[in-house]
């Protein structure tokens, strides 16, 4: 089975996320994919991740927001982390800024491990631990150790 | 009455239902608030029968909770089906009648096969429409 800290190292950590609305976020967090060559088509995945969020909210609350999507342009499953200190409106449920942000791409036939991946990212911050130290986290090793003990 | 918000209950859904349910929705161009319950009393009965830790038979509905909710999502992003995934933890007749209040919900799918008292539960929410599939 996948793991998520392998998903992690393969796509990146962003500690201090510019991007101060939605759409920016995502963008932000997707050039490190395109960047490592993961996305073969950087527009159709845009559009692809946009629809989902126009779709759904994928702020969950607590801070945190899942940008998600299956997408033929996607090389391989990979989840890129992103923080922002300030926060990002995600129009979550419990209307409150999104600090955590993970987004997840895979490619379309991948539907099983990437359903697996986004349950193991949203069990992983129902934890108020988890969330606590990920806001306080000061460099990405942190990041992986904070995942890795709870994988 | 216009059914533009739908709540889906998952609890023993089968896929007929989430078909249904999605079909609906997209039919009606309504979003969908998919909702599963852990509830507290079920857990119990489980650590019980299955003479297991409670944290892990919790573990263990929450995984099995979140696979429903995206498999549901993943599903209804085909049909250009709006939705939003909630999990929460209480009393589930308590908790699908605070969230339909709260999100002004038109109408409930219950799943038949669902461990709701349903006919006390129609009688507790006579103020939207009631699907049982």
């Amino acid at each position: 089975m996948v793991r998520l800290i392998d998903l992690l190292k393969k796509g990146g950590i962003i500690l201090e996320l510019k991007a101060k609305e939605k759409v920016e976020a995502i963008k932000e967090l997707a050039g490190v994919l395109i960047e490592k060559e993961l996305i073969t088509d950087a527009q159709t995945f845009f559009q692809e991740i946009l629809k989902r969020e126009n779709l759904e909210s994928t702020g969950i609350g607590m801070g945190i927001a899942l940008p998600h999507a299956r997408s033929p342009a996607v090389k391989e499953l990979v989840v890129v982390f992103g923080r922002s200190e300030e926060g990002v409106d995600f129009s979550s449920l419990d209307q409150k800024p999104s600090h955590l942000i993970f987004l997840i791409a895979a490619p379309e036939e991948r539907k099983d491990e990437y359903i697996y991946t986004l349950v193991k990212i949203s069990k992983l911050l129902r934890k108020d631990d988890v969330r606590i130290a990920l806001n306080k986290v000061k460099n990405e090793e942190e990041v992986l150790t904070i995942v890795r003990d709870y994988e | 009455m216009n059914l533009d918000k739908i709540l889906l209950y998952c609890d023993n859904l089968t896929l007929e239902a989430m078909e249904f349910a999605l079909n609906l929705a997209a039919k009606l161009s309504a979003k969908i608030f998919t909702i599963y319950v852990i509830d507290p009393k079920f857990i119990a009965q489980k650590v019980k029968l299955e003479n297991k830790d409670k944290e892990k038979i919790k573990d263990e509905i929450e995984d099995f909770a979140w696979k429903v909710l995206y498999e549901i999502e993943d599903r209804a992003a085909l049909l250009d089906v709006k939705t939003s995934l909630l999990l929460l933890e209480g009393k589930p007749s308590r908790i699908l009648r605070e969230i339909a209040e709260g999100y002004e919900i038109s109408l409930l799918i219950i799943p038949r096969f669902s461990r709701l008292n349903l006919e006390r539960f129609l009688a507790q929410n006579k103020e939207r429409a009631v699907i049982i599939f």
